[in-house]
């Protein structure tokens, strides 16, 4: 026995050894200290994004950029939404930003006007990515107090999404990009299949992914143009939503508490959901299930053509230990070059104008040219920032009750637009 | 009447042989107490000083006296919370320390494979609760999870356990129990065996059964243990956090009967860049905590036996 306990031990020393030693080099990997970048020394930047699909296409952006800067080396790194902007939150604080952080529209006011960002107005007045080449809108989008806080990276936009197998089974024809709301609303009645557990659409409790879209279509928004009234309650917008919960009144979409068991997402994949509003990013995850066999087409035109259209951005961090080197890699991140690289792994739609065919180009199966269409009547994420996302509790309170049908929708867009405009007073 | 002297305990005096003796000690919890003091006390002075001030975003806190509180007390959110934690405490806590009190008894008597039972129970402790989540999560999908479909083929129709508000608490209860018994079954077990067995013995020849031997002997004996255990228990539950923020959705219809106190913290701290309306949430759960373990350290003359 006592030569047992001898041997354990040992080995539980040796395993001890090596876990310790592995926490020690992740360490010395993250911490960006107080080096100096001087001639060829070796430097060392960390960029920080949130989608695990486009992990493939950042490093291949940021191998192009290596190529060029032989003595830079580039760490691409992968957090979960959930827990991104918690941890990037958490890191600004501490002075440990990454140094390349991608940002977000609704997001990137908090961090801008905190001082964490670098101002990056010369970068898009230069020549390698000049303002001029993305659209105004997402240039538009990271601009706080007349400083340029983001090179743009993508834009992403929602079209419809059909499974064609689904509708062969049912009989109907296939969407096209002249569909009306009264053409939505007639497949997905013909598409639901109440035995086999099939639904015509995920009318989902999610603005940025069902609901803004159709406010939209309609003539309606969700704030006023300075942002500083709710308008829930508008007319056009009371009439959008009566048309979006009408889907789940009549039985052509699962519940709130349906999609709190299985995601819209899920619904769509595994077949049970024969359309989805859904996004360009969703692309790369929905191609990967074998079994699903689907194409796209524009979103239906409400009494216009609207649909979110949305664009991340480059940020720097204003503490990054090389300054120089992390502004010349967003640059680089800019430019035609690396925006191309981004439109051949398919990851995302490079914001870069003329550069998007090759995204186009990538996907074989199906038509992604709906997607870039967008840009001609894109919306911009309405805008629910970190000081009004106190909105969004009153959202998630809400809007739920109205798309469970618990609460009628023109009662449910009062309460909603009188305790939004409290929250931003 | 005889006045007593003071007499003073030649172990407490600063005597050289004593700092011999007792340096060696503190130097050993030196590491922890470091830690403590410097990760726990340190944030929980942080969270009260950022209570009584503004701190939105990245900017530098604000004093704005009691208004945080003032209108902590006068949120409807809080109290909902609230009453979700006491929920959920008032399930997890009972339910759980019989439990883990039944299965330490059975783990402690001359059973086979005691062992490997000891080890089955204690391996919730040791999962990730991530991975834990997801399992369960589809265990208790409502069409296509396995308790639904093995309430099915006793005819019961199961429930919507991540979608209806009526049930969702419980959901989150089963995990909370599920994880924690191992560790509580751990530390009883522990109290169990210094349970001296004589006394057992002579319980059994004056014709003592079953119950009353548990009750009479073994409950008052581990009590110590057993006031550890409940009162950390307590203390846990209502600081749940990770099952709830990983198996709901905010937009999900049952989030408002789930959502607890730390997870509102979490909102209003990390979604809302508001931290110093957090952390009033924060030190208002942490008055609540001191105050029911007070309240238990008063009460445990009644029940608790130590041996002095």
């Amino acid at each position: 026995m006592k030569k047992y306990k001898r041997i354990f031990a040992l080995l539980l020393t040796v395993i001890l050894v090596f876990v310790l030693g592995a926490c020690g080099n992740s360490k010395n990997n993250d911490g960006s200290g107080d080096k100096q970048a001087s001639g060829g020394e070796k430097v060392e930047l960390k960029m920080i994004f949130w989608d695990s699909n486009q992990e493939a296409g950042l490093n291949d952006m940021a191998e192009g950029f290596m190529k060029q800067n032989e003595n830079i080396s580039v760490n691409v790194e992968i957090v979960p939404w959930d827990e991104y902007w918690t941890k990037i939150q958490a890191a600004a604080q501490g002075g440990d930003l990454p140094d390349i952080v991608v940002m977000h529209p609704d997001q990137v006011e908090t961090y801008a006007s905190g001082g964490v960002l670098m101002d990056l107005t010369d970068v898009l007045d230069g020549e390698i990515a000049n303002r001029e080449n993305f659209p105004e809108y997402v240039v538009a989008d990271f601009r706080v107090d007349e400083k340029d806080y983001g090179i743009p990276k993508d834009i992403g936009t929602l079209a419809l999404y059909y499974n064609k197998d689904v509708f062969d089974e049912a009989g109907v024809e296939y969407p096209s990009n002249a569909w009306t709301w009264e053409d939505l609303s007639a497949a997905a009645e013909k598409l639901t299949n109440e035995e086999a557990g099939i639904y015509g659409l995920n009318a989902d409790n999610n603005g940025q992914n069902f609901y803004w879209n159709i406010i939209w279509q309609n003539g309606g928004d969700v704030l006023s143009e300075d942002g500083k009234t709710c308008t829930f309650d508008s007319p056009e917008t009371i009439e959008a939503m009566k048309y979006a919960v009408s889907f789940v009144e009549k039985g052509y979409s699962p519940t709130p508490a349906q999609f709190a068991n299985l995601t819209a997402d899920e619904y769509f994949e595994s077949g049970k959901s024969a359309m989805t509003f859904a996004g360009s990013w969703m692309l790369t995850e929905y191609q990967s299930v074998d079994e699903l066999n689907f194409d796209v087409v524009e979103l239906p035109k409400g009494k216009e053509r609207a649909s979110i259209c949305s664009g991340m951005a480059f940020s720097v961090s204003a503490n990054t230990a090389y300054p120089e080197e992390a502004k010349k890699f967003a640059e680089y991140l800019g430019s035609e070059e690396a925006q191309l690289i981004q439109a051949e792994s398919g990851a995302a739609i490079p914001a870069y104008s003329g550069t998007q065919q090759p995204w186009i180009d990538q996907f074989a199966d199906f038509d992604a040219a709906p997607f870039v269409k967008v840009e001609e009547y894109g919306h911009t994420s309405p805008g629910f920032t970190a000081s009004t996302s106190e909105a969004t509790a009153v959202l998630d309170e809400y809007m739920t009750q109205v798309f469970s049908l618990e609460l009628p929708v023109e009662e449910g867009m009062k309460i909603i637009t009188d305790k939004i405009n409290e929250t931003l007073k | 009447m005889i006045r007593k002297k003071k007499v003073k305990n030649p172990r407490l005096t600063l005597t050289k042989r004593n700092i011999n003796a007792w340096g060696y000690a503190y130097l050993f919890i030196a590491p922890t107490l470091i830690g403590v003091l410097v990760l726990n006390l340190w944030g929980i002075i942080q969270s009260i000083y950022y209570s009584f001030h503004e701190v939105k975003g990245f900017n530098d806190p604000e004093f704005i006296g009691l208004e945080n509180y003032v209108r902590l007390f006068s949120d409807g959110e809080v109290f909902r919370a609230l009453k979700n934690i006491l929920v959920y405490a008032a399930i997890t806590v009972p339910i759980g320390v019989t439990l883990s009190l039944l299965l330490a008894v059975l783990l402690n008597a001359k059973i086979k494979g005691k062992g490997l039972f000891r080890c089955i129970y204690f391996l919730p402790v040791v999962s990730a609760p991530a991975a834990v989540v997801l399992v369960w999560k589809w265990l208790y999908n409502k069409d296509f999870g396995l308790i639904n479909q093995v309430l099915e083929t006793f005819h019961i129709s199961g429930p919507d356990w991540l979608g209806s508000g009526s049930i969702a608490m419980v959901s989150v209860a089963i995990v909370g129990i599920w994880s924690m018994l191992g560790y509580n079954m751990i530390l009883l077990l522990a109290g169990l065996q210094e349970v001296p067995k004589e006394l057992y013995e002579a319980a059994e020849i004056d014709g003592g059964g079953a119950v009353q031997k548990f009750l009479k002997i073994t409950v008052p004996l581990i009590s110590p243990t057993l006031f550890f255990v409940i009162v950390t228990t307590i203390i846990n539950a209502l600081q749940v956090f990770d099952t709830i923020f990983m198996m709901f959705k905010t937009s999900s219809p049952a989030f408002s009967a789930v959502e607890s106190i730390v997870y509102l913290f979490y909102r209003y701290t990390f979604t809302n860049y508001n931290k110093g309306y957090g952390s009033a949430i924060v030190v208002l759960l942490f008055v609540i905590i001191m105050a029911i373990t007070g309240v238990q350290l008063k009460l445990q003359k009644k029940w608790v036996h130590y041996n002095d």
